[in-house]
């Protein structure tokens, strides 16, 4: 533990580049994400602009999280962690927001790479970083944001943040995570996508039931959500994968 | 037609499509113009990343692009669809250029 608090300590700290990355994917994202806030009936200036900051707050916190979770994994498993920017990303979400007003808001504009910390990498199987590593650090972002999602929904049930910021930061995380498991690269989905299809069939099943059953049945449950997962798993084995294997 | 050999025509053609789609869906004008100016910033990644193995075949894409796009926008003016997209190729491209950005 002592070890892992020493490397935390020493590789956690974001570089300069990255704060610049960070910068630019919050404010695009928060473009994004704020685009139908710019008044109620006409366009009111202020009243956007007050969404934007909001939007910028808890854009920032969403990919913090994002990101705090995949450079915690990554040490744990003797890399160093990387956001890098998607330009691609952040600008089909632009035109995507524009082109159709602010219906389809893709929230993914960022990637990881993942570089070796050889000393802390001694006597780990397979030395180099490989497939399922990379995966395994790729999944702990989506998974840190469904987590704190979780954390957030239930400090508002608590009492504890009021229910117009723990709605929008709770909607925020499912949907920044349900867009980041998309097996495009270099987005999150795609790492897990190329180590095994069938996790990813899980995973994804059980993300986007969830997403699903919050905003169409008001029912939060990662029970459920797991079970659903795992029935799209056994459905996706036994009409595709075992075909493909056989 | 030799997929390897002939990719740059059926790229290009999914481009046209692409342009055509996005400019019937823009609607509006000022909407054309912004997203003709944000494809252009894709576009000018694309060419500081193949500027030495796939210029060709990226201008070809390019041209699809804007011939999609202006059959699509026929109500917009062409010069300004025209400028705006060249101004965010020279943006996204300088950019890049320039390391102001750093993308994957």
């Amino acid at each position: 533990m002592r070890n892992y608090i020493d490397k935390l300590k020493r590789y956690f700290a974001f570089s300069k580049e990255e704060w610049l990355s960070f910068f630019i994917v919050v404010i695009g994202m928060a473009v994004i994400y704020s685009w139908n806030d710019w008044g109620v009936e006409s366009f009111d200036f202020s009243f956007g602009l007050k969404n934007l900051l909001i939007a910028i707050v808890l854009i920032a916190i969403t990919v913090f999280v994002h990101h705090a979770g995949q450079r915690m994994m990554a040490l744990s498993l003797g890399l160093r962690a990387e956001q890098k920017l998607w330009w691609y990303g952040i600008l089909i979400g632009l035109i995507l927001v524009v082109v159709t007003n602010g219906k389809i808001k893709f929230l993914a504009a960022s990637g990881l790479v993942a570089y070796l910390l050889p000393i802390h990498r001694l006597g780990a199987f397979r030395y180099g970083p490989n497939l399922t590593t990379l995966s395994k650090i790729a999944l702990a972002g989506p998974l840190a944001n469904m987590f704190f999602s979780a954390l957030v929904k239930s400090l508002e049930w608590v009492g504890l943040l009021s229910p117009y910021i723990g709605n929008k930061l709770f909607v925020l995380n499912i949907a920044f995570a349900a867009w980041n498991l998309l097996p495009i690269p270099p987005l999150d989905g795609s790492k897990v996508f190329y180590y095994s299809r069938l996790t990813y069939v899980f995973l994804f099943g059980s993300i986007t039931s969830y997403v699903l059953m919050v905003y169409f049945l008001n029912f939060y449950s990662y029970i459920t959500a797991l079970l659903i997962g795992a029935v799209v798993w056994l459905l996706y084995y036994l009409f595709f994968e075992s075909k493909w294997r056989a | 037609m030799v997929f390897l050999l002939d990719w740059p025509e059926t790229v290009g053609l999914l481009f046209l499509i692409i342009g055509f789609v996005l400019a019937i869906m823009s609607g509006n004008a000022v909407v054309l113009y912004i997203t003709c100016f944000l494809m252009g910033l894709i576009f000018g990644r694309m060419w500081y990343k193949f500027r030495v193995s796939q210029c060709i075949p990226l201008f070809i894409v390019v041209m699809a692009f804007f011939l999609g796009f202006i059959l699509g926008g026929i109500y917009a003016n062409l010069r300004i669809i025209a400028l705006l997209l060249l101004a965010g190729i020279l943006v996204g491209y300088w950019l890049h250029a320039k390391k102001i950005i750093r993308s994957l």
